[in-house]
């Protein structure tokens, strides 16, 4: 992890000076991973690029927005993949579409060629360890969780999908949380 | 104040999963203004779980976009050198600049320079505004919600903004309305917005992949603020 965001640091800093280069590099380390979780929350290829393009230009035009103290460089950027691509859908209200076309086209576990050839090992591993996490939560803060991030819902909309009080969405979708941290910290060690 | 940490804990969960919405959202702007800031232990909680909730974006598997995409970015990339300045300054003080060449009021009593510096701010208002995805949305109350007279015009990938000021009232004596950059933990003096009669425009540089909100305060009049003062109006940005 420690040379992800060392080679990161370095990354952005000849960002900083212009180097385009530097900014292919970080391209190919983070495309696949924000175009594919763009592409799960968006259900739409065109958008899904739309988003990538524009969190990359926005690193490109500002690499000093990325603050090292407040955490990794990749969870910075997706960060701003996944804040642009829940204003995407909704703005572009295709909710249902999406939802239908997600679950239509979810790659199988293990079974997705793009995984074994563009993750890095290190960013696998990561990505393994948030996997199993969030497949040991609680089945109800699952659901709530991944309603609001993959589903772009807002609490008050997922207290009304699902039937139970907004306090309740609020509760679980903190509890999950907690646990995530407490289980990826735990990995990290 | 444990339980008041615990309704904190909340918003702060729903914030960092972009979710809240109505008078959550209203409840985490205050809360991500007046309180995390200078709270240590929110602070840290608003942190930990921004990253985690970054994690998420791990679970779906990786895709690789099209080639295309890459050739399209790299068309996109206008050259520029090092930069010599800090982003904080950069952004701060471009803002101030602007908003002395752009804050005009559309009174009947405007000289003729400043009808045509308000014809052509005017006309960049109506062009930006037709921009693809561009939208105008009231910033509200930060006290109570209500729709405040001051509305923000945005489009994706724009550097800035505007905020359109209409009939605004004066601020308190000896004091005058701030603008503020911000990303929740850290905020950013980017000027005054000037009051009065008539609608009043500021073109606002905009930094999108560091801030998300933008705050309207009361300042003291001539002091260099480095803190937001009383929010009065505010808004994603």
């Amino acid at each position: 992890m420690a040379t992800e965001v060392s080679e990161d640091l370095e990354l952005l800093r000849r960002l900083e000076a212009g180097d385009v280069g530097a900014f292919d590099r970080l391209y190919r380390r983070y495309a696949p991973t924000a175009y594919g979780l763009a592409y799960r929350i968006t259900g739409h290829q065109a958008i899904a690029q739309d988003v990538v393009h524009d969190a990359f230009l926005a690193i490109w035009r500002a690499p000093e927005g990325f603050d090292p103290t407040r955490g990794a460089f990749r969870s910075y950027f997706l960060s701003l993949v996944h804040h642009r691509a829940v204003d995407a859908i909704r703005r572009e209200e295709r909710l249902r579409a999406r939802q239908e076309r997600a679950a239509n086209l979810e790659p199988v576990e293990g079974e997705d060629p793009a995984e074994s050839v563009a993750d890095e090992d290190l960013v696998a591993r990561r990505r393994r360890e948030v996997r199993a996490a969030l497949a040991g939560l609680p089945l109800e803060q699952r659901q709530v969780l991944e309603m609001a991030y993959f589903g772009g819902m807002t609490q008050s909309r997922i207290a009304e999908e699902l039937g139970i009080p907004l306090g309740t969405v609020k509760t679980r979708t903190f509890a999950a949380l907690r646990k995530l941290r407490r289980e990826l910290e735990t990995g990290e060690a | 104040m444990a339980d008041d940490h615990e309704r904190i804990d909340e918003l702060i969960a729903g914030y960092a999963l972009r979710a809240l919405d109505g008078d959550d959202a209203a409840e985490a702007e205050r809360v991500l203004t007046d309180h995390v800031p200078g709270c240590d232990r929110c602070r840290r909680t608003l942190i930990d779980l921004s990253n985690t909730v970054a994690d998420l974006g791990l679970v779906p598997p990786p895709l690789d976009p099209p080639d295309l995409l890459l050739a399209r970015l790299q068309r996109e990339l206008e050259p520029r050198g090092r930069r010599g300045v800090s982003r904080r300054t950069a952004v701060a003080a471009g803002v101030v600049a602007a908003v002395v060449v752009a804050g005009l009021t559309l009174s009947q009593t405007m000289q003729a320079s400043d009808l045509r510096q308000r014809n052509r701010l005017v006309n960049e208002v109506l062009e930006y505004i037709q921009r693809p995805g561009a939208s105008t949305d009231r910033l509200v109350e930060a006290e109570t919600s209500d729709a405040a007279p001051m509305s923000e015009v945005t489009a994706p990938e724009a550097g800035h903004f505007y905020l359109l000021g209409t009939n605004l009232p004066p601020p308190p004596r000896g004091t005058v309305y701030g603008i503020w950059l911000s990303d929740g933990v850290e905020s950013v003096f980017a000027g005054i917005f000037p009051w009065g009669p008539g609608v009043r425009i500021v073109n606002v540089p905009f930094d999108r992949a560091r801030f998300d909100r933008v705050l309207v305060t009361l300042e003291e009049r001539n002091a260099e603020p480095d803190r937001p003062g009383t929010v009065v109006w505010q808004a994603a940005a």
